[in-house]
């Protein structure tokens, strides 16, 4: 009945006109800067604190609420609409929210997510309504070292949801507490950590330090990465009402992520965001299709969201309970309540009754306006998204100004903000989370006083907090929270929350090469935890890009202008269903031509999980065929493949290189690497023996993330992890071609290749040649001798990271099986046991289908093409009747005579090729 | 040099001075704790959580966490203009101080001259009238009175 009459009262202080307009500008503001991306609730309440001084307690309170979760709702549009969060606990939402808008279901998205954070915000109020007054009533037999218990264990949970680390999060805590203590003492009257600073003297601010913290660190971050214009959907005009099929599969996720939602909600620390990936994760487990998820679920929108705004309303309940903030809004929500003359805590509903019932009623009223006035709102936010950021930040730092000085009419308070928006800044660059010291710095005070007064109570004793049952029970969960995951799967939650959360700022520009690389990690750590892990394609690319951004910064640079939109485009077209990510080559398109690169076995084997490929390689010639071949090769019909192609473009190799090619040839110097066998003679031999110098191949990565539209079937968690982990080898790659080192022996790695035709090679003495050419010798005695390697089909000769590598060398055989076939080219699957070290490639076609290559692959390929096929044998797959062609030995003949004339002209030698090969 | 190592011992300083402080602030005994009692404990286990991670940093850090490059210099301007800003607030007003500070800001952005103006112009009028005038927020007034 208590409850029931303080409804009512609440209601009839709701509904007064003057805090209905609060309510309504509340809400209105805080979906505004849940829109906004880079300006969050904490910030946008601390601005608007002072300018709420006027109003009677109960109608700052009210609004402030309102911003809090208001900005629940309003983070879910910019996700949807645009894969960025618009604050941090609508991650998720991008996952699936995002996924739906590109299927054109941006509608129901939308729809989902009102109708999901009303339904959660309603019940979570409703759950506030019981349990709060009988929390008060509980909580006021709290004495000082329940109270002191209770603050430990509330900073040890805080930092046991910590993103970063544990240790950091203590660290930030323990920096919190310090920063609590500047100003007068409250029991002694001694200043602290003054310095003779009048600010001081009262104190750290906290309206100042949070705008600091959260707003302007956030803008300086923002500023030095580099923001494009993401492509943003355009809002859907109806259709915003979702289907019967649509609430049949949201509404168990919409009622569970309430619960889950609430109930982390009121765990300090925990919060909107922990609960919006826990909700997930559960969803995804509880998903008879979780494969789905991550490709437009519903409810991978409707669980989040329902969560987010559960804990909004959960988290209100420590605050108005105990007077303990379970984040840094609701620390905000604990200084405006004192800064208007309010001691929150057990005894806020019997000495302010009109604002515990008020604001408890308004959040009712609120989620009503929120869901009313949204959805016709859409537009109208998806316009402001496009305002650019140029003209948003110096307004938010203007805002922030204002607000800092209009807190206590106070330049000092101004110069603090300045000071913690710049350590927020730095934190950030260092990895620190601002949130445990902005709520140890709440609580720190508080914490101090209940120590201090618990002290004196038992005379000097610490033993009263272990033998009061209460506070003993607290320092006990804290103690456990500390040492040991008590919760495993709430711990697996948030570890995967971590990977996410890290990835998905990808797309909030804030991931770098080094964090990328850690995700990589954590990936390919949660690759284990089957449904653990899924990101959305995009994530997946621009963690990827973040890296090759990283370790190749000149991509970035003003010569290439577009590539950035290439990097990290959207595709547009339906056919590309595959995302590509490349990392460009700078350069002339006409230069570029079709080459082999070669990968290692160990980045082979990335692309393998249980002999299955997940990454195909492929050589590639990158730009506009890309789309083309995705599609040639079937990605889009059949499977959903993630393929990983490495580009080449050949440069020409320096003089001393050119040397030690030729050393390697002919064994000059005793000590340098020696040519050791035939075959590898023959190798170096191609590669200086190509037309005008041998090349060095540059490896670029390109991933492509497989996807099939038909089905929605997202990529795995293994294929992403497996991506992943291809990409980073590619990048080694790419970093180890960067340097010059000796060559490497290759031949004895190279496979013996069966059934291809006999290759009339360097190595041959000029008598054999001329036989074999002349049809004197049979092909089988050619044959054993020179069947380890073949002619490299396109006439240069590659180096690829270090290792000699015939350009268009043989389609490897043993051990692989053709897993495609295309007019242009063949696909091979390899198995990483094997060592075949010679490039993926596919033999160049023997059956004079050049034109069409031609056409693909633009004319240098065709002329190439041409030219091989000219030699017939040396290309192609050879049957009895295909018998070389009596030219073959001059042409080969002439480009070693061409190459020596060459070299000898390089190194100075005077003499025919008897001189050198034959020393 | 890792981050963590960089931070870590940055931190250590600072549990360092607040130890050093408290110490100072007298710590009272266990029946009666001082005032600097608190600051005391608080710079020990900070300390501690520092050496805990300057020692863990050994190693890790090095090759993974590289430090993201800065793209501008844009950070450090806007931070000198946040700073100017609070310095000449009440000395050249609200007002004045205000189209100063988006006018450098909008051109920091290569935004045009005339729009950078036009903007600053109308965000500082604008602010004043919504600050000053609706929200009653004593801004500063300068010579000119606003």
């Amino acid at each position: 009945m208590e409850i029931f009459h303080g409804v009512l009262y609440g209601l009839q202080i709701a509904l007064q006109p003057i805090n209905l307009l609060y309510c309504f500008i509340g809400v209105f503001i805080g979906t505004l800067v849940g829109v906004l991306p880079g300006l969050g609730p904490a910030a946008a309440i601390a601005l608007l604190l002072p300018s709420t001084f006027a109003a009677s307690p109960v109608s700052a309170i009210i609004m402030l609420a309102g911003i809090y979760y208001g900005a629940m709702y309003g983070g879910s549009t910019t996700s949807i609409l645009v894969n960025i969060p618009g604050e941090a606990a609508s991650v998720v939402t991008c996952l699936d929210g995002h996924a739906m808008a590109r299927q054109g279901r941006a509608g129901a998205a939308l729809g989902i997510a009102a109708f999901g954070s009303f339904i959660a915000g309603t019940l979570s109020v409703v759950a506030l309504t019981f349990l709060a007054p009988f929390l008060a009533r509980v909580t006021l037999r709290f004495g000082p070292p329940e109270y002191f218990a209770l603050m430990v264990l509330g900073l040890t949970l805080l930092t046991y949801f910590a993103r970063e680390s544990t240790v950091k999060a203590l660290m930030m805590a323990a920096v919190g507490l310090l920063c609590g203590t500047v100003g007068q003492d409250t029991i002694s009257g001694r200043f602290r950590f003054t310095f003779g600073i009048r600010t001081l003297e009262d104190g750290l601010g906290l309206v100042p330090v949070i705008m600091g913290l959260f707003g302007i660190s956030e803008v300086l971050l923002n500023l030095e990465q580099r923001y494009q214009q993401k492509e943003i959907f355009a809002p859907p005009t109806k259709g915003l009402l979702p289907t019967r099929e649509d609430w049949r599969l949201s509404t168990t996720p919409i009622l569970r992520g309430s619960v889950l939602g609430f109930l982390l909600g009121i765990l300090p620390g925990a919060g909107a965001i922990i609960a919006s990936f826990a909700s997930y994760a559960v969803e995804k487990r509880a998903s008879r299709h979780p494969e789905r998820f991550g490709a437009g679920a519903i409810e991978g929108v409707a669980g989040p969201e329902a969560a987010n705004n559960a804990a909004a309303g959960g988290a209100f309940i420590p605050l108005l309970t105990l007077g303990i903030p379970a984040n840094a809004v609701m620390a905000i929500l604990l200084g405006a309540l004192m800064i208007h003359g309010l001691q929150p805590g057990p005894l806020l509903v019997k000495q302010a009754p009109d604002v515990f019932w008020g604001i408890i009623t308004s959040m009712y009223i609120g989620n009503a306006m929120l869901l009313v006035l949204n959805l016709p709102l859409i537009p109208l936010w998806a316009r402001l998204l496009r305002v650019p950021y140029a003209t948003m930040y110096p307004l938010i730092l203007l805002f922030c100004l204002i607000g800092a000085y209009s807190v206590g009419n106070n330049i000092g308070d101004g110069i603090v903000m300045w000071v913690f928006g710049i350590v927020g800044y730095l934190l950030k660059k260092f990895d620190y989370e601002g949130a445990p010291l902005i709520l140890a710095m709440v609580i720190g005070p508080m914490m101090e006083e209940a120590l201090r007064q618990s002290l004196i109570l038992s005379t000097g004793s610490f033993g009263i907090f272990v033998s009061r049952p209460i506070s003993g029970g607290f320092l006990l969960i804290s103690a456990l929270l500390l040492h040991q995951p008590l919760v495993e799967g709430v711990e697996r939650a948030g570890v995967a929350a971590q990977a996410r959360g890290r990835v998905a700022k990808a797309d909030d520009r804030e991931l770098h090469g080094g964090q990328a690389l850690e995700v990589g990690r954590r990936i390919h750590q949660l690759g284990e935890v089957p449904g653990e892990c899924q990101m959305s394609r995009d994530q997946v690319a621009n963690a990827v890009a973040a890296q090759v951004l990283e370790r190749h910064p000149e991509l970035e640079s003003a010569e290439a202008p577009g590539l950035l939109d290439t990097k990290f485009g959207v595709p547009r077209q339906p056919t590309e269903a595959a995302v590509g990510l490349r990392a460009q080559i700078v350069g002339d398109e006409a230069e570029r031509r079709p080459q082999d690169a070669a990968v290692a076995d160990e980045d082979r084997a990335a692309f393998h999980r249980d002999g299955q490929p997940l990454v195909g390689i492929q050589r590639d010639r990158v730009g506009a065929l890309e789309t083309r071949e995705a599609r040639a090769l079937g990605w889009q019909r059949g499977t959903d493949r993630s393929v990983g192609a490495v580009d080449v473009k050949p440069e020409p190799l320096g003089g001393t290189e050119v040397g030690e090619l030729s050393q390697r040839v002919d064994g000059a110097r005793a000590d340098g690497a020696r040519a050791r066998h035939d075959a590898e003679r023959t190798l170096a031999h191609r590669a200086i023996g190509g037309d005008g110098g041998a090349e060095r191949a540059h490896v670029h990565p390109v991933v492509l993330v497989g996807r099939n539209p038909l089905n929605r079937v997202g990529a795995q968690a293994q294929q992403l992890s497996g991506l992943l982990d291809a990409a980073m080898s590619l990048l080694r790659n790419i970093e180890n071609e960067r340097r010059t080192r000796p060559l490497q022996p290759v031949a004895s790695h190279v496979p013996a290749v069966g059934d291809r035709g006999p290759v009339a090679s360097g190595c041959e003495s000029d008598e054999r040649r001329r036989r074999a050419t002349a049809g004197q010798e049979p092909h089988a005695a050619l044959r054993r001798k020179t069947d380890q390697l073949h002619e490299p089909a396109h006439r240069r000769a590659l180096d690829v990271d270090g290792r000699v590598v015939a350009a268009r060398a043989a389609r490897i055989q043993r051990g692989g099986e053709e897993i495609g076939e295309h007019p242009d080219r063949r696909w091979c699957r390899v198995h990483p046991a094997e060592e075949a070290r010679v490039a993926v490639a596919h033999g160049v076609r023997e059956d004079g289908r050049a034109d069409t290559l031609q056409q693909n692959l633009g004319t240098d390929a065709g002329r190439a093409e041409g030219l091989l096929h000219q030699r017939g044998p040396l290309g192609g797959r050879h049957g009895p009747e295909d018998r070389p062609r009596a030219d073959t030995g001059q042409i080969v003949g002439h480009e070693i005579d061409r190459f020596v004339r060459e070299t000898a002209e390089v190194l100075g030698i005077e003499g025919g090729r008897r001189d050198l090969l034959d020393s | 040099m890792p981050r963590d190592l960089v931070s870590g011992l940055f931190w250590l300083a600072v549990a360092i001075f607040a130890a050093v402080q408290g110490l100072s602030l007298k710590l009272g005994n266990l029946n009666r704790p001082g005032a600097g009692f608190f600051p005391f404990w608080g710079g020990v286990v900070l300390g501690l959580l520092s050496i805990v991670l300057v020692v863990s940093s050994r190693g890790r850090d090095a090759a993974g966490g590289s430090r993201a490059r800065s793209e501008s210099s844009k950070p450090l301007v806007v931070v000198g203009a946040l700073l100017g800003y609070l310095l000449l607030l009440e000395t050249l007003g609200f007002v004045a101080v205000t189209f100063l500070f988006l006018l450098l800001l909008f051109r920091l952005e290569r935004l045009t001259w005339a729009f950078s103006v036009v903007s600053a112009g109308v965000g500082a009028l604008a602010s004043y009238v919504l600050f000053q005038l609706w929200l009653k927020t004593q801004l500063p007034p300068g010579p000119f009175g606003f």
